[in-house]
């Protein structure tokens, strides 16, 4: 990528390449008119400091900033539903797709972890990164993120084994078979 | 135990529930460019690149705000009187909504509001009223329903209030001066809302009226008075605001503006409130 190309020039740049999979991020974790403010935020601050965009793929940069601008969205909602429930108001909790609603084993047993785990799998499975590249959203070391996700990984395997046990006591068994005898 | 070698994130991988490329085509629509323009608009650091796009933008909303002003001038022609004071009608339900900061201002209003005295301002529909200029600045005046039927009030910058039952028919407040020549202390910085110790005077009124109320006017010391512009603002609000720069030939000890009348359509004061 040429260092010097113009800023506006780099930002359409930046924009084409990565713009859908900011958004499906967001997607990911917020709904839909929410996920594209936080995208549009993303880009802004990415327009802003345009410098500190790192040339070679800049998606964990982009990332990066998208998970901050989510924590600030979820503490501004945290915020503003504890006021409103002071106010007595009625106010919607932001929220992204419901998964453990999904009715899928993998992604009920995925809602079932903790947001640390479901963080770096969801990074690693859904956003497509390597480990080291999660490693610059997480902002933790590319070994800490290693363990983190073989960990999360062991986690999520054993939700699934609880999951399908719990299900397999949940479905009525089925009538056996008369065995057949032959007639004497 | 389920196999080691069966990898799960293989399977959560096959299961997510939003498919990128339909992501990367909402975020190519002209929709979520404009956005996305918008962000990096309001976010600053627009470089010279930006200019074509930003001056288009603002001739399409120079357009957009000549249309808005002749509807809104043909509106105003539509309901001024005769006697030339200018009013208007202002669809509550069409003004433009208030930024995330004033309506946290709202929020804060009635925050700490004891036990049976919270106003219950409807925060999410806060929405601007008019801007009104003194003294060469500019006060934009909030408005936000409660859900008692009144509403809460914010001048920005200024002060707010609430009438939230919607009961009271008339507030008029000063920004109060020392009159000229008297030998009053300076006001405190908050003299737009305490009752000065010092012969004062108003040099802006700013206030509400609903109930039957037709028009707002305003008295003099001299005996002359002045029907204020109002605007009316719709449903739920059903109330008028003024926000009233005195003229300078007003700004005198015996010329000064003493108290604000409610008057009905057939002419009778409903109610007076004293400047002060």
């Amino acid at each position: 990528m040429n260092q010097l190309e113009p800023a506006e020039e780099r930002f359409e740049r930046l924009f084409s390449a990565y713009a859908g999979r900011v958004l499906a991020y967001a997607l990911r974790r917020v709904d839909g008119d929410a996920a594209q403010d936080v995208t549009a935020d993303v880009f802004a601050v990415a327009w802003r400091r345009i410098d500190s965009v790192p040339h070679e793929d800049a998606l964990p940069w982009l990332l990066a900033v998208a998970r901050r601008t989510l924590a600030n969205q979820h503490r501004t909602a945290r915020r503003q539903r504890a006021l409103s429930d002071r106010l007595q108001l009625n106010m919607p909790a932001p929220h992204g797709p419901d998964i453990a609603a999904s009715g899928s084993g993998v992604l009920e047993a995925l809602a079932s972890l903790t947001e640390r785990d479901r963080e770096v799998l969801m990074l690693i499975a859904w956003d497509g990164l390597a480990s080291a590249e999660a490693a610059l959203v997480l902002g933790c070391s590319p070994v800490a993120c290693r363990i983190r996700l073989h960990r999360a990984r062991s986690r999520l395997r054993r939700a699934m084994d609880r999951s399908s046990s719990v299900e397999s006591d949940r479905v009525p068994l089925r009538p056996q078979r008369m065995k057949e005898t032959p007639d004497a | 135990m389920r196999d080691d070698r069966f990898d799960v994130v293989e399977m959560l991988r096959a299961a997510d529930p939003v498919s990128t490329d339909a992501a990367s085509e909402l975020a190519e629509s002209s929709s979520f460019r404009n956005r996305v323009a918008g962000a990096r608009t309001c976010d600053g650091g627009a470089s010279t690149a930006d200019l074509p796009r930003i001056r288009r933008r603002h001739v399409r909303g120079a357009r957009r705000a000549a249309v808005y002003a002749a509807a809104a001038i043909a509106l105003v022609l539509a309901v001024t009187p005769a006697f030339g004071v200018s009013y208007s009608f202002l669809p509550f339900v069409e003004a433009e909504k208030a930024p995330e900061q004033i309506q946290l201002d709202f929020a804060r209003l009635q925050a700490g509001a004891p036990e049976g005295m919270d106003p219950r301002a409807i925060t999410s529909e806060t929405r601007k009223i008019f801007v009104s200029t003194f003294e060469g600045s500019q006060h934009t005046l909030w408005v936000a329903p409660t859900s008692g039927g009144g509403f809460c009030y914010e001048w920005t910058p200024g002060f707010g209030g609430c009438n939230a039952s919607g009961e009271q028919r008339l507030s008029a407040i000063g920004a109060m001066a020392p009159v000229p020549g008297s030998s009053a202390a300076p006001p405190p910085p908050s003299s737009v809302t305490t009752v000065p110790d010092y012969d004062a005077m108003p040099l802006w009124i700013a206030g509400y009226a609903k109930g039957g109320v037709d028009k707002v006017v305003v008295n003099f010391e001299d005996g002359s008075t002045q029907e204020l512009p109002v605007t009316w603002v719709g449903a739920p609000i059903d109330a008028g605001f003024f926000g009233y720069d005195v003229p300078s030939a007003h700004e005198t000890a015996v010329a000064r503006a003493i108290a604000v009348d409610a008057v009905s359509a057939d002419g009778t004061v409903l109610e007076t409130q004293e400047l002060k």
